[in-house]
Order: structure tokens, then C-alpha cells, then sequence
């Protein structure tokens, strides 16, 4: 683990860079692709995902035993945010990375894509702040 | 050789670079999060400064109050007699020595400053960029693919259901606290019953609603 900003901040971005790459291959960031995987007509991104689910998971409870766990309880807004997330993953083809991705691509629409993501959050963190209160347990609060 | 360059790739390799990303930036930033809960700090520009300036400014402080805590102490001391003042007086500054030899590591506690998390996410455009380029399949697109087109159009109702889509994809994640990266992978491999329960959610959405738009559209 480093400290420096400075070496965080060099990493953080080479991890990004990957991130940006490896998803375009894979196909993650064409809706074409993304579309046949949520109806089962292709298995090929299904597999990936589930892979890399197997991989960390051996990565963290076998090699790092645990060193680096994180605690995700079910709490109010664990299933209708995935609802919703869900929804929006079908509609606009996004987990937050993959516009960015498109972008990258030239595909320029999905800086609309980008936009809503953005006042979703906005938005979610003022009902929040002024309504909710709830405790999220999100890395972003 | 040659497809592995231009096309899609095999699962396998998918299945490695998404992990070595995954664990990776776990293993050398020391963090969980995905890319959620940074563009969750990215679009809180103005609070994520203040709290970091708020950080920075406990961090850079926090000899100084220390140093204050002890004049006060010591004057106070003043008032008792000679020997007892000398060992008291001993005791404190010992007490104060070890908590200054600890008090450095507070500052690399300080959280990054928002423009380091956009250049993350700027990052992660040029990794598409350099990607499509390097297949050769770059160009200035101005639709989301066949399948989306057939789908929702090609025009400002197109445009309307991708703002709509983002839309939902931003509350969603901040409400369930994590995406297809911080819950999908980081959170499951963790083994939490939070990110079974969110990505159950999602992904069977997911499927549901594109079986509807192939039904329907």
C-alpha cells in the first residue's frame, strides 16, 4: 500500500487507463453486446463478469485472507437502488464507467448518458441531506 | 493473435483483467470503492474540497494544539510545588513526544483532492480511447449501435432515455451504496450480503427490462 498522493494519484490513473481498455474489449461498453448478455443469447460477457468475480473472490479470501474486506449490509436502500440501477443499466447501458468508456470511443451521446448520472447523484445526495438521512454505507458518503 | 488485437476478447481474459484491475487498485490504494463513489465525490466538487481543506488544516494544526495544550498545562503547573511541578512537567512531555512522533500520519489520512478523482475518470475515457484505436474501430459516433437504435431511435428521444437512464443510474448506486465494480466485485468477493442482495437486484432488472424492450420495441 503507498501513502504518497502523488504515487496514489499515478496508480489510481494506470488502474483507470486498464479499467477504460479492458472493458472496451470486452465488450462491456457496446449496448449490441451488453443487450445479448441480459438476454441470454450470449454467455461470453456473463462468463467474464462471473470469472472475475471468482478470480477476486480467490484473490481476497485466500491469498490476502481477509485483509482487505469490506462491509456492505443490507440496509433500505440496497434493493430498490439496485432496482433502479438495474433499470438504468438497461436503459442507457451504463455502470457508471461504461459511458466514460463510449466517450473514449467517440461515441458522443453518451455524454447525455453522463449528465443523468450526474444530476441522479446530485439530486440523490440533496433528497438525502434534506429528507433521508440514510446511512448508505456508499464509499462516497 | 490477430483477433485478440481487434476483436472482443475470449472470457477468460476478460475475467483477468477485470480482476487484476479489481484487486490491483484494492491491494495498492488500500480502498474498496468503484467508480460510484467517484463520480459520487466528482459531482460533490465544492463539499469534497471543503472537506479535505477541513482535513488538511486539522492535519497541519494538530502539532500546534498540542504544542498550546502544553503551555497551558505548564502554566498551570506553576502554581504547585517544586518537586511534585518537575515530575509532572517530565510526565507531560514524554506523553507529548510520543503522540508527536505519531502525529505525521494523520496528514496522509487526508482525502484526495476531486480534480485526482475526474483524472480517474478521465482516465478511464482514455482507456477506451486508446482501446478502439489501437482495433482500429475509433470514429465519431453519433449513436449507441445497432441494437440501441432499433430500440429507442436515433434523435433527441434516444438522447432523452440515455439522460433518463443516467439518471437512474445515479440515484441507484448512491442508494445502494455501490455499482457493478463496488458491489458486483469488490463487495461479493468480500462475501457481503449487501452486494448479493444489490446485484441480484440490478442484474435481474437488468434482464427483465431487456427482455421487455425485445418484446416490445
Amino acid at each position: 500500500m503507498t501513502d504518497k498522493p502523488l504515487n496514489q494519484s499515478v496508480l489510481k490513473i494506470a488502474f483507470g487507463i486498464l479499467l477504460g481498455f479492458s472493458l472496451s474489449r470486452i465488450g462491456f461498453s457496446s449496448y449490441d453486446e451488453l443487450h445479448k448478455m441480459f438476454v441470454f443469447a450470449d454467455w461470453r460477457m456473463f462468463f467474464t463478469f462471473s470469472g472475475a468475480l471468482m478470480l477476486t473472490m480467490l484473490m481476497f479470501q485466500v491469498v490476502f485472507r481477509r485483509r482487505f474486506q469490506v462491509a456492505r449490509p443490507i440496509h433500505r436502500g440496497t434493493l430498490v437502488g439496485g432496482v433502479l440501477f438495474g433499470l438504468g443499466w438497461a436503459l442507457a447501458g451504463g455502470c457508471p464507467s461504461i459511458p466514460l468508456v463510449q466517450l473514449g470511443e467517440g461515441r458522443v451521446m453518451a455524454l447525455f448518458t453522463i449528465a443523468g448520472i450526474v444530476t441522479g447523484v446530485l439530486a440523490f445526495r440533496l433528497a438525502q441531506r434534506n429528507y433521508l438521512h440514510w446511512d448508505t454505507g456508499s464509499c462516497s458518503t | 493473435m490477430a483477433s485478440l488485437m481487434t476483436g472482443y476478447w475470449p472470457w477468460w481474459l476478460g475475467a483477468i483483467a477485470l480482476a487484476v484491475v479489481a484487486v490491483g487498485y484494492f491491494y495498492s490504494l488500500g480502498i474498496p470503492c468503484g467508480v460510484s463513489g467517484v463520480f459520487g465525490r466528482v459531482a460533490n466538487w465544492r463539499e469534497e474540497v471543503q472537506a479535505r481543506d477541513t482535513e488538511m488544516a486539522m492535519a497541519r494544526n494538530a502539532g500546534q494544539v498540542q504544542a498550546q495544550m502544553m503551555a497551558e498545562a505548564m502554566a498551570a503547573l506553576e502554581a504547585l510545588p517544586e518537586e511534585e511541578r518537575k515530575q509532572v512537567e517530565a510526565e507531560l512531555r514524554a506523553a507529548h513526544d510520543e503522540e508527536a512522533a505519531v502525529a505525521p500520519s494523520a496528514a496522509t489520512a487526508v482525502r484526495p483532492h476531486p480534480a485526482a478523482q475526474l483524472a480517474f475518470l478521465a482516465s478511464i475515457a482514455i482507456g477506451g480511447l486508446l482501446a478502439a484505436l489501437s482495433s482500429g474501430h475509433w470514429a465519431l459516433m453519433t449513436d449507441m449501435g445497432a441494437t440501441y437504435t432499433a430500440f429507442f431511435g436515433n434523435g433527441p428521444s434516444a438522447w432523452l432515455i440515455l439522460f433518463v437512464g443516467g439518471l437512474c443510474v445515479g440515484v441507484g448506486t448512491q442508494m445502494a451504496g455501490g455499482c457493478t465494480l463496488g458491489h458486483g466485485i469488490t463487495g461479493n468477493s468480500s462475501l457481503q450480503i449487501g452486494s448479493f442482495a444489490a446485484t441480484a437486484a440490478f442484474f435481474a432488472t437488468a434482464v427483465i427490462a431487456s427482455f421487455i424492450f425485445q418484446a416490445l420495441l
